[in-house]
């Protein structure tokens, strides 16, 4: 009961009705046209941005946030992770990150396992993330037709309404690489020509329909759902997302990104920055792995933690993944790997940017969210210090001009059982 | 005197002169001319459990060093306060000297290190690691899963000294680690606690004179592995049973044991007991000779295994993973029970561990007990100053009174202290080991990175002069631009609530 009056007090999750925000005196990193501003002031109307400047007047009916001696940035975006997907990892009914199905492959879709009331939503938000791409993951299923795709991947944000989905179908997710040749019952081979063969299908299903509807179509290998799914990949409206690894692999798939005219994203890319250039010259983007370092599988042996450094000097446009995204509840950490980035030669511009707006383009959902410009959703967040840092509490995050509450599980457990503790501490 | 025989057998038998001429002793007499199995008196050397801890034991020999003096450091010692402007002086591999520049005269042959302010701390230890054990290309080296009782299993064997991970975790800071057999079953088998140094056998990894420990499993894991299969463990209680019939076979077998060599003249009158590799280890739980780990993540299951020791009189060491320490916090401190654990970013990935929190170190310490951070981990093992800092500064936010030190010793000296190692190392101070890093910003800091470790006084990791790699394992693999992935600059911004400094990040 304090606690909702606590909440009620400061506005929090209520919806704003023609509301004017303007944060004043902050130190803005905008990720934007208008850059780095010492002192600066940012002005929202109905959940849109539209002002982000120089100190100026706010509106007079404007709520004022002094921000003086506090840092402002766009609301983080994580890209590629199972956020609001599963409680819990490969646990029955509970993981909506994958199917055994093996007529729903191309066509699985996150949408459906949403849930907005997941506790890895206020988790991550309370870390500064803002929105999300949910991503589905190959699941365990006979080698068949379609068994190295994921399915449809979907952008989320991290407000407290009923309905979080902000686009679905913005990519479709595969495996490639060593995961990719077991998924397609052993060697790479069989992969790629797999890949090809339903490339073909889905031109064939796209050009034919009707002759498909009334069965007079060869039999095609694909259910009618997943060749649905998957004519907008052949008619490049939305791009793979390919989780590979190697080299060789980031090659195989530029050339057939170029023969077979679809567009494609690459996860993972541990040994990107070996063909760095390749990758650049193709304008292929990269949602990076930032933390793996390790050789432990043979398609990682060049591995490090340089390989951020290296794209971003090829001019490689690339996002990162939440730290360790196997693991569903980690992913309170796209700041602290920009970070990290940074000491390992990211500069800290292409750090921060690369966990706001390029994830937000690399998913064409720029015009929406990833940086403070106006017109675009006022998804914010107010820092105390340099949002990198381990130090650096988050004060407040909105989203599309919304005050969300930061309480999380834990907060409450703590409360419980440590004493001299408050929730309401800021993060 | 037994043990210098056994370290100079062992020592040729790791140069490879294993052959039949190789003499042995059980270490009853002078016995240099006996054939390994032919001992003078009392058991044959393979049937006595004492002569096993002699034939595997550290060949590690400490390298020879030049002296060297880290000066105008900021030093986090780990033993007291801090010194801003210190200098530390490393010779014969121990820390010969430490202090404030104004106390400490660099010796003359030394070989001077510049630090410019940079900071050093003790080099880290990470007691809950598994490299070397499962990232060896497609083989599973962590879990014995035929049974879910394997005391007799012997981590060490299993452990790959070639592992890649190893250099990547020195690059990390990380000086002393402890490998952990994995949770798959109830008693998992023997760990063992290294030095993070190039070595082509195990046995010239092994911190001298650590004492051994030996990892429990409760909860999930063993139910799923084995349950799962419709043997024992199916559940909570069944895993309950399983311990304290293994406790209960020890008891008797110690029990036979200690009769024989309270015998008069050695034992040679009553016929020894049949030895077994299993029952040793339970039976050196029993006799405190083990250092007791226990991975567990709930805060009832944890006063299970509490009730367990007290059933059979053994002392638990530590709690590793321990997500619910903080529901329980002053009956650890009043059992004297540690707790391993992380930062709380890492919870959720299964039902028990559900309730993690980012302050259950600080909490476990606020009731009067000891906590440590660890890795489980390859990624978080290159990071534990990071989950220190995670923990440390998250405590702080939410109103708890946490000092750096404090942090510094989850990662240092409280974790050398769980492994029997902390009178080496863990802390910086005069005669200890010189196992430290030297720090490129404040170990707090998320830009932080280690330009140099040392261990007992060698330089083996050098940013500056990078060596080629250590794992033959990785010859052929790609040549790195060496102007590629410095740090980078980092905009000036006003100090935190929190309080790390601005200037603490460069």
């Amino acid at each position: 009961m304090r606690r909702l009056l606590f909440m009620i007090a400061l506005g929090l999750a209520l919806p704003a009705h023609a509301q004017v925000i303007a944060v004043t005196h902050a130190r803005i990193l905008s990720v934007g046209r208008a850059g780095t501003i010492e002192s600066g002031t940012l002005i929202v109307e109905d959940g849109r941005i539209v002002y982000v400047g120089p100190d100026k007047a706010p509106p007079t009916d404007a709520t004022v946030i002094d921000g003086t001696g506090k840092v402002l940035t766009p609301g983080l975006v994580e890209a590629d992770t199972p956020l609001g997907l599963s409680d819990l990892i490969d646990l029955e009914g509970m993981d909506s990150r994958q199917t055994a199905s093996a007529d729903v492959t191309v066509s699985y879709d996150v949408r459906h396992g949403i849930d907005p009331a997941a506790p890895t939503i206020v988790e991550a938000r309370a870390q500064g993330v803002t929105r999300a791409i949910v991503t589905p993951q190959v699941g365990q299923r006979p080698a068949g037709a379609g068994s190295v795709f994921a399915g449809r991947a979907a952008a989320i944000e991290l407000g407290s309404g009923t309905n979080l989905l902000v686009k679905s179908d913005v990519a479709v997710v595969m495996d490639a690489g060593e995961a990719g040749a077991v998924e397609a019952g052993g060697g790479r081979g069989a992969a790629i020509v797999k890949l090809e063969a339903l490339l073909a299908e889905a031109r064939l299903y796209s050009q034919k329909k009707p002759a498909y509807d009334e069965g007079r179509l060869r039999i095609l290998t694909l259910s009618d759902q997943d060749l649905r799914a998957l004519v907008p990949i052949v008619e490049g409206k939305v791009p793979l997302l390919v989780r590979v690894s190697r080299a060789a692999d980031i090659r195989t798939l530029l050339a057939l990104a170029r023969t077979q005219k679809v567009r494609i994203i690459l996860s993972g890319a541990e040994e990107a920055w070996l063909v760095a250039d390749e990758i650049a010259a193709a304008q292929v983007p990269v949602v990076l792995d930032f933390e793996i370092n390790q050789p432990d599988r043979f398609e990682t042996l060049n591995a490090t933690y340089d390989n951020a450094a290296y794209l971003a000097k090829a001019g490689v446009l690339f996002a990162y993944k939440p730290a360790m995204a196997r693991i569903d509840w980690l992913i309170r950490s796209p700041r602290f790997i920009a970070g990290r980035s940074v000491a390992h030669g990211v500069s800290y511009d292409a750090a921060l940017a690369a966990i706001t707006v390029n994830p937000a383009r690399i998913f064409g959902l720029d015009g929406l969210f990833g940086s403070l410009e106006p017109g675009k959703d006022a998804d914010f967040v107010i820092w105390d210090s340099d949002p990198f840092e381990y130090s650096t509490a988050v004060t407040a995050v909105y989203v599309k001009g919304i005050r969300q509450s930061l309480v999380t599980r834990a907060d409450r457990l703590r409360e419980r059982y440590v004493p001299g503790t408050t929730g309401a501490a800021p993060r | 005197m037994k043990k210098k025989l056994f370290s100079a057998l062992m020592a040729s038998i790791a140069l490879g002169a294993t052959s039949c001429t190789a003499s042995i002793t059980d270490g009853r007499g002078p016995g240099d001319s006996l054939s390994p199995s032919i001992p003078s008196e009392g058991v044959r050397s393979g049937l006595d459990p004492d002569v096993a801890e002699m034939a595997y034991g550290s060949t590690y020999k400490r390298p020879a060093t030049t002296p060297v003096a880290i000066v105008n450091v900021h030093i986090l010692s780990a033993a007291g306060p801090d010194i801003e402007d210190g200098t530390i002086v490393l010779r014969d591999g121990r820390i010969a000297a430490i202090g404030s520049a104004d106390t400490i005269v660099s010796p003359s042959d030394a070989t001077i290190v510049p630090g410019n302010g940079r900071w050093v701390t003790p080099g880290l230890v990470d007691p809950h690691s598994h490299i070397g054990l499962d990232e060896t290309f497609g083989r599973e080296n962590s879990n014995e899963t035929s049974s879910p009782v394997n005391p007799g299993l012997w981590i060490e064997h299993g452990v790959w000294p070639q592992a890649p991970m190893f250099e990547r975790a020195l690059e990390g800071g990380v000086t002393t680690l402890q490998i952990l057999p994995g949770s798959a079953g109830l008693i998992n088998g023997r760990t063992v606690v290294l030095k993070n140094v190039a070595a082509t056998s195990v046995g010239a990894m092994k911190f001298p004179g650590a004492k051994p420990g030996v990892k429990l499993a409760c909860g999930e894991n063993p139910i799923s592995i084995f349950g799962g299969r419709g043997v024992t463990p199916m559940n909570r209680a069944a895993e309950m049973l399983g311990y304290r019939t293994a406790f209960l076979d020890a008891t008797d077998y110690a029990a036979k044991w200690d009769a024989y060599r309270q015998e008069p003249g050695g034992g040679t009158s009553v016929e020894a007991p049949k030895r077994d590799i299993a029952l040793d280890t339970m039976a050196d739980i029993l006799r405190g000779k083990l250092n007791v780990h226990i991975h567990c993540y709930r805060a009832d299951e944890m006063m299970k295994m509490i009730d367990l020791s007290h059933e059979f009189g053994f002392r638990i060491t530590a709690f590793h993973h321990a997500i619910e320490a903080y529901k329980m916090a002053p009956v650890l401190a009043r059992e004297h029970i540690a707790v391993v654990t992380w930062s709380g970013d890492w919870s959720g990935y299964k039902m028990e561990a559900l309730d993690s929190i980012m302050e259950n170190a600080p909490a476990v310490e606020a009731a009067g007990g000891i906590a440590t951070m660890h890795s489980d981990d390859p990624e978080y093992q290159q990071q534990l100053n990071g989950l220190a800092a995670r923990t440390l500064f998250a405590a702080r936010q939410a109103g708890m009174t946490v000092s750096e030190d404090q942090a510094l010793r989850w990662i240092t000296i409280n974790p050398a202290r769980i492994l029997g190692v902390d009178g080496r190392t863990g802390s910086l101070e005069v005669g200890k080991d010189a196992d430290l890093v030297l720090w490129s910003a404040s170990p707090f800091s998320v830009y932080a990175r280690t330009d140099q470790v040392y261990i007992d006084g060698a330089l083996l990791f050098d940013r500056g002069s990078p060596a080629p790699f250590r794992s033959d394992f990785e010859f052929g693999n790609g040549e790195r631009r060496s102007e590629i992935g410095k740090p980078q600059p980092v905009p000036v911004f006003p100090r935190s609530a929190a309080g790390l400094a601005a200037g603490d990040a460069r």
